[in-house]
């Protein structure tokens, strides 16, 4: 589960500007914190069950360079909390404390090369790897993870068209990967759509997004051969959300960011909420 | 602006600070005779031991309790819970406490004081020996809040009435033993339970268990039809008192088997009214996702 929350980001953060490739020596970057707090939870069958109350927090630096006008390296460090509340009893019983476990996460390495561009048409594909850096077993009870200990790649196409409609200018975009996955974990393929446009002067950037990540079930990894590990595996999931991007000067932007799961399978049930600052050279 | 962000970034860092959940977990409170006989002769004393459990599952450590007999020609009772059986036929022993809202909480168990012939006692007890083994259609059936057993010396028909679960059990073989450390006749009511496993969850989760006690431990078995989700992340099995927490509940092992018959052995120290649930347990959801009434 937390790998698939840590390549959600990243995929968010490369989805956001992908399509159209950094400029030769421009860059972004974005120091953001995103926030989910889930008392309930998508089971295996789909069905949402109910669960103690657990969060996951991070605080993360982003950033895309542009090595020639066509290719981009991207770098997402994220540092990562998961905790579980306390547990008080209408019985009277004492109180279970709560636990926390922080460290750095799973970082993503990903380089974007521009395949094609005209007449308001873009088309890129992204290689991108996810270094084990995290910890698989953190906590007490080892479930406080803060990555899944597996290196994975994920090779992305991404197609993106701006156009007009009136005086209105807009822009749509749509990606489609296959996330290849190690140790036994299952491979997955997302695809994702969005579109938005530029309101207040250009100020202000409204865009929505859909997202979906499905598991093509063919790892080994199951909880009968999972040697004591606790794990998620064949984690599912597809959202609708979206970001609002504020440019308060030439160079300076700040977001916020929502997302809501509408279906999944071994994950949590609650909207993502993210905020970042973003500084454009 | 700047200043603001960060400001605002700050914030939303105070969010992750952990919190506290309420869980409910109230369960109705459990007196339970520990030590049930089937029958026992005339003239024999016997001392029952009952335990209470109160609205969290937790044991109450010595309750004041108040032992009745039905009928009072049929047996007499101490308030330590020792009886002298007096006349043959059938005889129920009550034993009463004062729950923590200021309910009365009651078990009852029902046995047969049979009649001591004119042969010494180990002709009777082997009488008592051969009408064991005569219990193949011995039923055991759990209602779960009165707690009433009743048994027919012929038929070898058990029957515990108590309010919350039910539990019925057909035995080919009865397990019924005779108290052979006294020497004194008294058949011990059957050392096992039988029952299923249930999903409390949206996860599979599935099967018949036997809980027995082989006169020195407890052994779990989980029957063929057995059967659980292998997506569940760190599944673990607990014995309690109480099926909507671990709190105070004994943590047996990491489920390692989805499918099929298996067994766990449990440690000496437990005895077979100890617990009164099996709890399938997710860690890392910190849920119950399955449930076993033993009794």
């Amino acid at each position: 589960m937390k790998k698939y929350i840590t390549l959600s980001l990243v995929l968010l953060a490369i989805n956001a500007s992908a399509q159209w490739t950094q400029e030769k020596g421009k860059g972004y970057y974005k120091i953001g914190a995103w926030f989910l707090e889930a008392n309930e939870h998508y089971t295996d069958t789909g069905l949402v069950d109910p669960n103690i109350t657990r969060g996951h927090f991070i605080t993360s630096f982003f950033g895309r360079v542009g090595l020639t006008n066509k290719l981009t390296l991207i770098g997402y460090l994220p540092y990562t909390q998961v905790y579980q509340n306390g547990q008080r009893f209408s019985s009277g019983l004492p109180s279970l404390p709560g636990e926390s476990f922080a460290s750095l996460g799973d970082i993503d390495l990903a380089v974007e090369y521009q395949l094609w561009k005209k007449k308001g048409w873009a088309f890129s594909t992204s290689l991108i790897l996810g270094l084990p850096t995290g910890d698989d077993a953190g906590g007490s009870d080892g479930s406080y993870q803060t990555g899944d200990g597996e290196f994975n790649q994920s090779l992305q196409f991404n197609l993106g068209k701006s156009f007009p409609i009136g005086k209105q200018n807009f822009y749509f975009k749509s990606n489609i990967s296959i996330n290849q996955r190690s140790k036994g974990y299952s491979d997955e393929w997302h695809f994702g759509l969005e579109t938005g446009t530029k309101i207040a002067k250009d100020k202000l950037l409204l865009l929505g997004r859909f997202n979906t990540r499905q598991s093509l079930q063919n790892g080994s990894l199951s909880a009968v051969n999972n040697n004591g590990s606790i794990f998620a595996n064949n984690v599912e999931v597809t959202n609708l959300g979206g970001e609002i991007i504020y440019g308060f000067s030439k160079v300076w932007s700040i977001s916020f960011t929502g997302s809501f799961p509408i279906s999944g399978k071994v994950i949590y049930k609650a909207p993502a909420l993210a905020v970042g600052i973003a500084l454009e050279l | 602006m700047k200043n603001a962000s960060f400001i605002i970034v700050c914030f939303l860092l105070l969010l992750s600070c952990v919190g506290e959940d309420l869980v409910n977990d109230y369960v109705d409170p459990d007196l339970r005779i520990s030590n049930a006989i089937l029958s026992i002769p005339e003239g024999v004393q016997y001392q029952f031991t009952a335990r209470f459990f109160d609205e969290s599952g937790t044991k109450v450590e010595n309750p004041t309790l108040v032992w009745l007999v039905d009928p009072p020609t049929a047996l007499s009772i101490a308030q330590d819970g020792t009886i002298q059986a007096i006349a043959a036929g059938e005889a129920t022993v009550i034993v009463q406490t004062t729950g923590l809202r200021g309910d009365i909480i009651e078990a009852r168990t029902t046995f047969s004081v049979t009649a001591v012939t004119s042969t010494d006692t180990s002709t009777s007890t082997s009488e008592t020996s051969t009408m064991t083994a005569d219990s193949e259609t011995s039923t055991l059936t759990t209602d779960t809040e009165t707690s009433t057993m009743t048994t027919e010396t012929e038929t070898s028909t058990m029957t515990t009435d108590t309010e919350t679960s039910t539990m019925t059990t057909e035995t080919e073989t009865s397990t019924t033993t005779i108290d052979n450390n006294t020497g004194t006749g008294i058949v011990l009511a059957p050392q096992f339970y039988e029952g299923e496993i249930i999903s409390t969850s949206s996860y599979i989760l599935e099967g018949n268990f036997r809980y027995e006690h082989n006169g020195t431990q407890i052994t779990l078995s989980l029957d063929e039809n057995y059967r659980a989700s292998t997506s569940l992340p760190g599944l673990y099995l607990y014995l309690g008192n109480n099926p909507n927490t671990v709190n105070g509940a004994i943590e047996i092992a990491k489920v390692t088997v989805f499918n099929g018959a298996h067994e766990y052995i449990l440690p000496p120290s437990i005895e077979l009214a100890d617990y009164k649930y099996l709890i399938y347990w997710c860690k890392p959801f910190s849920v119950p996702v399955g449930e076993g009434t033993i009794f």
